[in-house]
């Protein structure tokens, strides 16, 4: 080329898009291009002098002296990128290529050809975000993700697709996607692959086989893959939800079951949300407010049933929304007749879950119950409540009145157990106990004991107290204190006793006398006619005169004897009463006799204590030791000398006198019913006229006392006085 | 004319009335009175037991109101032998009783063949000849 101008080059310098400058071996500029105007705004006479170091970005100034390091031992030396100060336009990119020329003396220096890539780094750098994206977005996706080719074959997968679905990337890459279809999807999968094809991105669910032949659903977003407009292929994002659908199916399933078990409960339930709309109802719900549920679920409580807004029910709702606590409450409604219900409330979800029983037949008893509660404690018979077993719940005023029992020592006590003792009638007793037993109403007569030990008698009235069904609830008892009635009817049960036995005493009275008399009366009646028939004057005539006198003196004495009879009988309520002294009445009644018992050699013994005397009527008590006296000696032994023994002894009740003899004596078998009635006698060959033990028994009754008799025969008699205590001093 | 009567009666005007008239209509060959009725029926019993049939009597005038065995204890006594007496001893009850009650005890026995009245009357014992 020649030698060409200097300003030739000078222009070249200026006009080149690379800045050329020499720098020594520290850095400094010795010389600088003029292009460095046009790259980096800087004058050259500016730069001229200043370290090129002092330029660079502190982060690369480390690459930069690395280089003027290197060089020296080199020829020629590419720097890395680095960063340089430009003076209106920050930091650009620059790449430098540094020769050494220190030995050349016409440079001695570093030539430095340096270029501004500013556009050059941040164009790779675009390019490596693009691949970094692309990367995360298809290899680190969590999910499945692969390419198809237009005709449906894998091109490729991720890693994902190996750890998801077992298969190695080898054996897919070319394969149709349906290899790996469920039959049942094949179908529904070729309509969705041709839709993308189309233009069309989607979401679709997918039966998939994985490698192990086991089916897995499969949530895929498929999408169409152009390039400059035209379709090239599929992209598909794959997550497996086969657990999610499980899942789904689970709760589905527990919702239902859920459902089910809520429609069956008989008791009626339904939850609210927190705006008070109805989310669920049972059937039982439904049928109690006579709705169906699709005509209320979603509803506002309050707006579906605004009444209900007065009532305690709101309050309790508004309290468990306060304070997330469940509550109870009953309560009454008077619509459609009398309703009560039991409420139930329990915090839920953010809103209520409330079931309610209707106890309108329970809480009607407990008024019920109440109202006679109210009314038995004022009674003044007992009243005793029992639950079904017989065991007192309640007593009133009345039944510790009676029994002298306080309502706190017979709760949980069984009645019968408690009040019934040793005197009270089995009988009866066990009627009470069939009757309960068969949940029956009854009444009894029975004889209770007060907690003193005191007897009383009492009316009990049990009635068992069922509910609607039938099932047995209580049994209430009203007890009567009946003792008076029981006192007057014993009295009068001995009044009729008496009666009777004065009926039967009269008519025995009655009978005997009639007796008695009609038959003297009948031997004078025949004597006398027999006297028509006989001659006068001849002893036999004189015999019927005879016979015939006898027989009216007979009559005679029994006329008496009715006399004496009556007058015992009417003295009975008048009779006078004194101080007898026993002894001296003894003697008294032995005097008379002194002669006719010398003359039998008899032997009378007496065991009498002078101190002994009662209050009584000394005449009758005369007459019946005369009597029995009489008797000793009038039916003595033929065979042996009268002995009589006449003691007086004390007992409990009194005293006990008694007549002793070794007479004749009788057997008793025969006489013990007979002995003391009136004209009995038992004795054929003596003179008795069968009056005097009656005579002895009605008198020894009329002073209050009892006779008893022990006879044997050829061995005596002994009559034994009870005399009663009333008598006694 | 009967060969034998007994009278069981503890009452002795009533037993000598009753033989009295009996003698007067001479109504039998022998008459005893039992003051005891226990006599009469050992009596009775033992000639039954024996078969020796000719020592009982054909008439028993028998009376109810007695000491230690009454007219009915005599009855019951008998009544083991009643079907054997039946033809052989007519048994009439004479009694001073009015009872109906009486009455109508005695004919529950067989072997009783009438109830008589005291005082017995001539009447009645023509009557009984009769029959």
């Amino acid at each position: 080329m020649g030698h060409l101008h200097s300003d030739f080059y000078k222009h070249l310098l200026l006009n080149s898009t690379d800045l050329l400058s020499v720098i020594d071996e520290t850095g400094v500029y010795k010389y600088v291009g003029d292009s460095v105007t046009a790259i980096l705004g800087y004058t050259a006479s500016e730069m001229v002098g200043k370290n090129a170091l002092s330029y660079i970005h502190p982060d690369d100034l480390d690459k930069a002296v690395s280089v003027l390091q290197k060089v020296v031992s080199t020829d020629k030396i590419v720097s890395p990128p680095y960063r340089f100060m430009s003076k209106y336009n920050g930091w650009r990119w620059i790449e430098s290529t540094v020769t050494n020329l220190l030995h050349d003396e016409l440079i001695q220096g570093f030539v430095t050809n340096s270029k501004d890539i500013t556009e050059t780094i941040s164009q790779r750098e675009e390019k490596d975000l693009h691949q970094a994206y692309y990367i995360s977005l298809y290899e680190a996706h969590p999910d499945v993700v692969f390419m198809l080719d237009i005709a449906g074959n894998f091109t490729s997968v991720n890693k994902q697709f190996k750890n998801k679905l077992g298969y190695q990337e080898d054996a897919v890459l070319k394969e149709h996607f349906l290899k790996l279809v469920h039959p049942d999807d094949f179908n529904y999968s070729l309509i969705a692959f041709k839709k993308t094809l189309e233009g069309e991105s989607q979401d679709i669910l997918l039966k998939v086989l994985d490698v192990a032949g086991k089916v897995r659903v499969m949530s895929i977003a498929v999408l169409p893959v152009s390039v400059g407009g035209t379709i090239i292929g599929v992209q598909g994002i794959a997550k497996d939800v086969t657990v999610d659908i499980e899942h789904q199916h689970l709760i589905k399933a527990h919702s239902e079951q859920l459902r089910k078990i809520l429609n069956s409960v008989t008791e009626p339930f339904f939850a609210l949300d927190a705006n008070w709309c109805y989310t669920f109802a049972n059937q039982a719900y439904c049928n109690h407010i006579n709705k169906e549920a699709k005509e209320f679920i979603g509803l506002v409580i309050w707006e579906v049933f605004p009444g209900l807004m007065d009532k305690d029910f709101y309050l309790s709702c508004l309290q468990v929304e306060a304070t997330g606590k469940t509550e109870y409450l009953e309560e009454t409604y008077d619509t459609n007749g009398h309703l009560t219900l039991s409420y139930s409330i329990f915090p839920f979800d953010g809103g209520l879950a409330i079931h309610f029983i209707d106890t309108t037949a329970k809480s009607a008893l407990h008024r019920e119950m109440e109202k006679l509660s109210f009314v038995a404690s004022k009674t003044i018979n007992g009243v005793v409540i029992m639950d079904p077993q017989g065991r007192i719940e309640w007593v009133n005023d009345g039944f510790t009145r009676l029994s002298g029992y306080l309502k706190e020592e017979v709760i949980g006590k069984v009645p019968s157990q408690l009040l019934q003792g040793y005197q009270s009638d089995t009988e009866t007793e066990n009627y009470i106990r069939q009757k309960y037993k068969e949940q029956e109403h009854f009444t009894a007569e029975i004889l209770n004991y007060r907690k003193t030990g005191e007897p009383y008698w009492v009316n009990i009235d049990v009635t068992p107290i069922k509910d609607a069904t039938g099932e047995l609830v209580n049994y209430i008892a009203l007890q009567t204190d009946i003792t008076e009635k029981k006192k007057a009817d014993a009295e009068q049960l001995k009044l009729a006793d008496d009666l009777y036995k004065q009926n039967l005493n009269l008519q025995q009275f009655t009978y005997m006398v009639s007796h008695n008399l009609r038959a003297p009366v009948a031997n004078a009646l025949g004597l006398s006619r027999l006297a028509r028939k006989v001659q006068l004057g001849t002893g036999q005539f004189d015999n019927i005169m005879d016979k015939l006198e006898m027989s009216i003196t007979q009559l005679d004495n029994v006329i008496k004897d009715i006399n004496s009879i009556l007058s015992i009988k009417d003295a009975d309520r008048t009779l006078p009463r004194e101080n007898v002294n026993l002894l001296n009445i003894v003697e008294e009644v032995l005097s008379p006799f002194q002669d006719e018992l010398s003359i039998n050699n008899a032997k009378v013994t007496l065991a009498i204590d002078c101190s002994y005397t009662m209050l009584s009527n000394k005449a009758y008590l005369y007459s019946i030791v005369q009597n029995l006296v009489s008797n000793a000696i009038k039916y003595r032994s033929p065979e042996r000398l009268l002995q009589v023994e006449i003691s007086v002894s004390r007992d409990a009740r009194g005293y006990v006198l008694s007549v002793s003899d070794n007479g004749l004596g009788m057997d008793m078998e025969l006489v013990q019913n007979q002995l003391f009635k009136l004209y009995k006698r038992f004795h054929p060959n003596t003179h008795g006229k069968g009056i005097g033990l009656f005579l002895v028994k009605t008198q020894v009754e009329t002073i209050g006392g009892k006779i008893l008799v022990k006879s044997e025969p050829g061995a005596g008699t002994t009559f034994t006085l009870l005399l009663g205590n009333k008598h006694v001093q | 004319m009967y060969s034998k009567v007994f009278i069981v009666d503890d009452d002795e005007i009533s037993v000598f009335l009753t033989e009295t008239l009996l003698e007067i209509v001479q109504f039998t060959q022998s008459c005893i009175g039992f003051s005891c009725a226990t006599h009469a029926i050992a009596e009775i019993i033992s000639a039954v037991t024996d078969k020796a049939y000719q020592k009982l009597p054909d008439i028993i005038f028998l009376d109810l109101n007695m000491p230690h065995m009454s007219g009915w204890d005599f009855l019951d006594r008998l009544l083991p032998y009643e079907e054997e007496l039946l033809s052989k001893c007519q048994i009439y009850i004479l009694t001073s009783s009015v009872d109906q009650v009486d009455m109508d005890k005695a004919q529950k026995y067989k072997v009783v063949s009438g109830f008589l009245q005291k005082p017995l009357d001539e009447e009645i014992i023509k009557r009984i000849s009769n029959s």
